[in-house]
């Protein structure tokens, strides 16, 4: 396989994460050959969704802090004198404290297989090539999962024997973590255990609530979990990119359906638009008022400078109590409108916060948020199909060993992949989970913290089941982070039936544990057999099925020149950070481009295919290459592979 | 379309008739030649193609939803159809789902696919619940509550859910009109306000609250048992519903006492008597406070309208600019009575005036209802005079409240003509209108009493715009200082020639 690679791009790009995406789909679009390697066997890096088994792996393997040790030295033959070489991490190190909770019957769960299952992929750094050679379908299963979906209720029974070894070693694993929760003991799972083997189904038909551990095995493939919990501004940066692109039409989108508050204990729902004003049953109207009254005047804030320039030195917070409005809608507004801090976002920063919401609101429904439908990870890889349209090659599991820097300019020439290749380009994107600890000795990072639960019911309970809400709590602590807590429903495509996931977010101050389990204690029933007990008021939170927690690293924001001794033509990528939206990471692709290829437009519409002009010859070249390497490339959509390498194409249109 | 209308010259009205306005109409569907033509081609052609007709206009209405010819082209096929209003119902609320706004959709499913009333009330709350900028949801459910008066529990609801959305937005206006609607649900019908018979001229005037047309019959009238012949005229002298209206007595009435009765349209009998030594006779009926100003009110609780005007006063405080709100105080406060809120009136026609400049005139004409509804409920007012100087009016209403008055002082107003209907006012003596923007009186009818009349300080500069007053009998004096008129040389001589017997005085 390794041989079937070119030994030239114009563009490597490492790391298959958001940035790193919508940069290889630029370069290509504008006729760069790029090569878009990932050393992880799925799409997205940090970005990605995983099915649950998937996730129980990705756990798994982070929970596991070997080396490797895979010290194979061979490369450096291929490392000329005038060169000096630029180690790369083989170990990604940005997740950290990962701690899984199950919480019930998980022991009934050790035989069940999940539907429709791929095999356990190997892990990474084992005999990578055969692996990918023998089966190219499960090279990339999150980019193929509409195909894995469909078939997702008949079960593979070749994959099917793997898969009961992943589940059960997970479970050790799970068992182990276990050890350190109050919540489980063995003789309460024993006591979940009987009554799921009794009759799991009959339990599941009677009451379609009570969801055992062995069902969320067996649907698996109905989750897809997200490691960030983002959403999209519907006037964000990230939508007009998907629309100006043309991106937009492999992803599909569900609106977030309410904003939720936490105040004084309770879960609400915050009216935030004109109609959810109207139709909001617990506002007076006077508080309607004063607060379609507040909103107007944000939207255009700067048009009446006098109402706020007495306020620029205070906060938004001490702001919001000068504007007659009551607790409850100053709550709101901070909280969950604005979402900002109470002690140390300005009055105008509120204000600007408050008005990119509003601004957002309306375009595509009654909240300002989009979420994609089978979860964030299919964002990055959205894009990384643009850029196999336009002719990038993919290759998922292949690692990089190092980057080849010529001693005299400074510049990098190449890099050396792990089959020992030399692959040159003239430019290179480099993740920065990548790049290994004396690159990054001088960086200092922040964490986020996270937290997966899987819930039986909504946090807020309404006619409706299907919601995708949004809920910020703030901190007890002024000062604290606050923390985003976004609530999806099996609609969205990312659980199954009668489940919700919930995603915790903050900026980490501890461990993630300890940063959100106070969240989730407050929101949720952690201890399935403590309901006899507590009765009534513990019975209206949902219970927590599942959970995990992990702290991610945020790369965000630091400055090129912190790390050390990098080439000019090697451009840094940072991993997830802590906001809601994805801004961030929009505007580091663009930024990069530009600084790349300063005269090309950055990811411009594609041609409409059917304006396209075919040249028999060069096509037919085009498919020959194509069938060399299939397993380096995405399976392509025959849509796709009709206007696939069209840089190769006259794209003059009809008339 | 030339294949067509070859086809049409030819009277060839066939299948081919058919395919062809179809391909046009796909892409237009405002080419009313083709729906006629259609039309024709299809009763011809038999067989059943209603359902075929009904998903064609279906994909014509989806290239352009508002096209009137579409529409009725489906109204047509649907009268060949048995009806299906569940189907009609569904397709019209994929017509709103698309455009909430879409009238033709909304006056469809009215026509055809009515549910039951609850089931239509709670569809159109779904689409205000989306947005309630739509006048045509509001007015859909006005509609759809019954004629009259609604039952207590029903009117509170309704006025809940207006609130909320006038609370939300003030600017919009949809839902001000709505509440405005929801309230004004009974107009009292017309009746009788005031009698008046006059020996002098002979005439016997009624004064009704709202302008009608008297059709014989339909006013009553005998003098001692006897009917009077009639016939009931306009007083203003115009063939339009008026609140006005004379009839001739009978000459040779020379004997009081005599009792006139009248009664409207089967209405309550009123009486007049007319007494020896006496040239005139009336009966008035009492001053309807409530009834002034905005007379359509039905909502006959005041607590109801009270607690209403207690939130437009809350919504004010937080928005004093919105007219909306201003407006529907007024009107409230109005409907509860001018005497007991008249400050807070005019403070708020005053803000009203201010905050919506494109309508000042309509708001300058209410203001003037408001100024002689308070004159009119002035203790004593109303018999005997009006005085109403210095009040900015620009109109002139509720003037068959006044139908006796002998007086009338208008002095210093903004009044640029006077209206027709003063000649109702049958007992009228001196009328001042002195500095107002009256040009001419043109059109003004006889008035049979009038002895006195101040001009001055009007634009008046011919004489012959004077030219009605020559039919006042009584007429003696005539003010005409500082018109344009009295400065003109030859204008003593020409008044002279116009009004013989009335001293006019020019300076």
């Amino acid at each position: 396989m390794a041989d079937n690679l070119p030994a030239e791009f114009d563009v490597v790009v490492v790391g298959t994460g958001l940035p790193e995406s919508i940069i290889a789909a630029a370069c290509a679009r504008s006729g760069q050959r790029v090569l878009h390697v990932d050393s992880r066997n799925y799409y997205g890096g940090n970005w990605a969704s995983f099915s649950f088994s998937g996730l129980l792996s990705w756990i798994k393997e982070n929970q596991e802090k070997s080396e490797i040790s895979d010290e194979c030295e061979d490369w450096r033959k291929l490392i000329l004198e005038n060169e000096e070489v630029i180690s790369l991490n083989k170990k990604d190190k940005t997740i950290e404290h990962v701690e899984a909770f199950c919480f019930g019957d998980q022991d009934s769960a050790k035989d069940v297989e999940e539907a429709g299952a791929l095999p356990k992929l190997p892990v990474f750094g084992a005999s990578g090539a055969e692996g990918v050679a023998q089966d190219p379908n499960k090279e990339c299963p999150p980019l193929d999962s509409a195909v894995a979906r469909a078939e997702s209720c008949e079960a593979e029974k070749a994959a099917s024997v793997d898969t009961a070894s992943t589940v059960e070693e997970n479970d050790t694993e799970v068992n182990c973590e276990n050890e350190g929760s109050p919540s489980v003991s063995s003789s309460e799972s024993a006591l979940d255990l009987g009554k799921a083997e009794a009759a799991p189904s009959e339990v599941s038909a009677q009451e379609p609530k009570k969801i055992m551990y062995s069902q969320i095995v067996r649907e698996g493939r109905r989750f897809n979990i997200d490691l960030v919990s983002k959403l999209l501004y519907s006037r964000g940066l990230l939508i007009d990119l998907l629309i100006k692109s043309n991106v937009s039409r492999y992803a599909e989108f569900k609106n977030a359906t309410r904003i939720l508050a936490f105040r004084e204990g309770k879960v609400e729902q915050v009216p935030c638009s004109r109609a959810d004003v109207f139709n909001s049953r617990q506002l007076t109207m006077v508080e309607k008022r004063m607060l379609m009254k507040f909103l107007t005047f944000c939207l255009d804030y700067e048009q009446h400078p006098d109402e706020f320039q007495d306020y620029k030195n205070s906060t938004f917070a001490q702001f919001l109590r000068t504007r007659k409005l009551t607790p409850s809608l100053q709550h709101f507004i901070l909280h969950s409108i604005a979402m900002v801090s109470e002690t140390d976002c300005s009055t105008v920063e509120g204000l600007q916060a408050t008005r990119k919401f509003l601004q957002c609101l309306g375009r595509y429904g009654n909240t300002p948020f989009l979420f994609p439908l089978y979860g964030q990870g299919e964002i990055p890889q959205c894009f990384c199909r643009m850029c196999a349209v336009f002719g990038g090659i993919y290759c998922l599991r292949h690692s990089v060993q190092c980057l080849v820097v010529d001693k005299e300019s400074g510049r990098c020439k190449a890099i050396i992949d792990h089959f020992g290749q030399r692959i040159s380009a003239n430019y290179f994107i480099v993740e920065d989970s990548y790049l290994s600890e004396s690159v990054c000795r001088n960086v200092c990072y922040r964490q986020i913290s996270r937290a997966v639960l899987i819930t039986d019911q909504s946090v807020l309970k309404t006619d409706s089941e299907q919601q995708v809400s949004i809920l910020t709590v703030p901190p007890v602590d002024l000062g604290q982070p606050a923390v985003c807590v976004i609530e999806l429903c099996s609609s969205t495509m990312t659980c199954m039936k009668d489940t919700y996931l919930v995603h915790l977010t903050c900026p980490s101050t501890k461990t993630a544990r300890e940063d959100l389990e106070p969240v989730v204690q407050k929101l949720f029933h952690l201890n399935t057999e403590a309901e006899k007990e507590t009765e009534n008021e513990e019975l209206d939170k949902p219970r927590v099925l599942w959970a995990v927690y992990f702290n991610m690293r945020d790369s965000s924001g630091i400055d090129r020149n912190s790390y050390s001794s990098l080439p000019s033509n090697v451009y840094v990528c940072s991993g997830p950070d802590s906001a809601l939206g994805n801004d961030c990471a929009v505007k580091q692709a663009e930024t990069i481009f530009q600084e790349m290829f300063p005269t090309e437009e950055f990811c411009p519409p594609p041609p409409n295919p059917e304006d396209i002009i075919y040249d028999e010859d060069e096509l037919a070249s085009e498919e020959s290459g194509l069938s060399n390497s299939p397993e380096t490339k995405p399976e392509p959509s025959p849509e796709e592979s009709s206007s696939r390498g069209s840089t190769a194409v006259n794209e003059h249109s009809e008339e | 379309m030339a294949t067509l209308i070859d086809k049409r010259g030819r009277g060839e009205l066939d299948a081919e008739v058919v395919e062809l306005t179809g391909a046009v109409l796909a892409a237009n569907p405002d080419v009313g030649t083709c729906w006629n033509l259609r039309r024709r081609a299809l009763e011809l052609l038999g067989g059943d193609w209603v359902p075929g007709e009904l998903a064609f206009v279906g994909g014509c209405l989806g290239v352009n939803p508002k096209s009137y010819g579409a529409w009725h082209h489906r109204r047509w096929v649907l009268r060949h159809a048995p009806p299906d209003p569940a189907a009609q119902r569904a397709f019209c609320a994929r017509l709103l789902e698309a455009d909430p706004r879409n009238f033709h959709a909304w006056e469809h499913r009215r026509a055809e696919a009515g549910a039951g009333a609850e089931a239509e009330l709670a569809f159109t709350a779904q689409l205000l619940a989306r947005d309630f900028s739509n006048f045509s949801a509001w007015h859909h459910r006005g509609r759809l509550l019954a004629e009259g008066p609604l039952p207590p529990e029903r009117l509170r609801e309704e006025l809940e859910l207006v609130q909320n959305a006038v609370f939300t937005d003030p600017q919009d206006q949809s839902a001000w009109v709505y509440l405005r609607c929801l309230l004004a649900r009974a107009t009292p019908p017309p009746r009788l306000l005031s009698l008046h018979a006059d020996l002098e001229d002979g005439t016997l005037a009624a004064a009704f609250s709202r302008p009608v047309v008297v059709s014989p019959g339909s006013l009553e009238a005998s003098l001692d048992d006897c009917p009077l012949p009639g016939p009931w005229r306009p007083a203003d002298g115009r063939p339009r519903p008026s609140c006005f209206w004379l009839c001739p007595l009978p000459p040779g009435l020379a004997t009081p006492p005599a009792r006139l009765r009248v009664a409207w349209q089967r209405g309550p009998a009123h009486f007049v008597t007319l007494r020896p030594g006496e040239t005139e006779a009336w009966w008035q009926e009492p001053i309807e406070a409530r009834e002034l100003i905005w007379p359509e009110v039905g909502v006959s609780d005041p607590a109801v309208l009270s607690e209403l005007a207690q939130a437009c006063r809350e919504l004010l405080e937080l928005e004093p600019r919105s007219r909306g709100c201003l407006l529907t105080l007024a009107l409230l406060l109005g409907a509860l009575g001018p005497r007991a809120h008249g400050e807070e009136l005019r403070r708020c026609l005053r803000c009203l005036q201010e905050a919506d400049p494109l309508r000042r005139g309509f708001v300058a004409d209410l203001a003037s209802r408001a100024e002689v509804a308070l004159e009119l409920l002035r203790e004593g007012a109303g018999l005997g005079e009006l005085r109403l100087q210095g009040k900015a009016l620009t109109s002139l209403p509720l003037l068959e409240r006044a139908a006796l008055a002998a007086r009338l002082e208008l002095a210093g107003n903004e009044l640029g003509a006077l209206p027709p209907g003063l000649g109702g006012l049958r007992r009228l003596q001196v009328l001042d209108v002195s500095r107002n923007r009256v040009r001419s009186l043109r059109g003004l009818p006889p008035l049979p009493r009038l002895e006195e009349l101040r001009l001055d300080g009007n634009p008046i500069s011919h004489a012959s715009d004077l030219a009605p007053l020559a039919a006042c009998p009584r007429l003696a004096r005539l003010r005409l200082a500082g018109t344009p008129l009295a400065a003109a040389p030859e204008a003593a001589a020409q008044l002279d020639k116009l009004l013989p017997h009335v001293a006019v005085t020019l300076a």
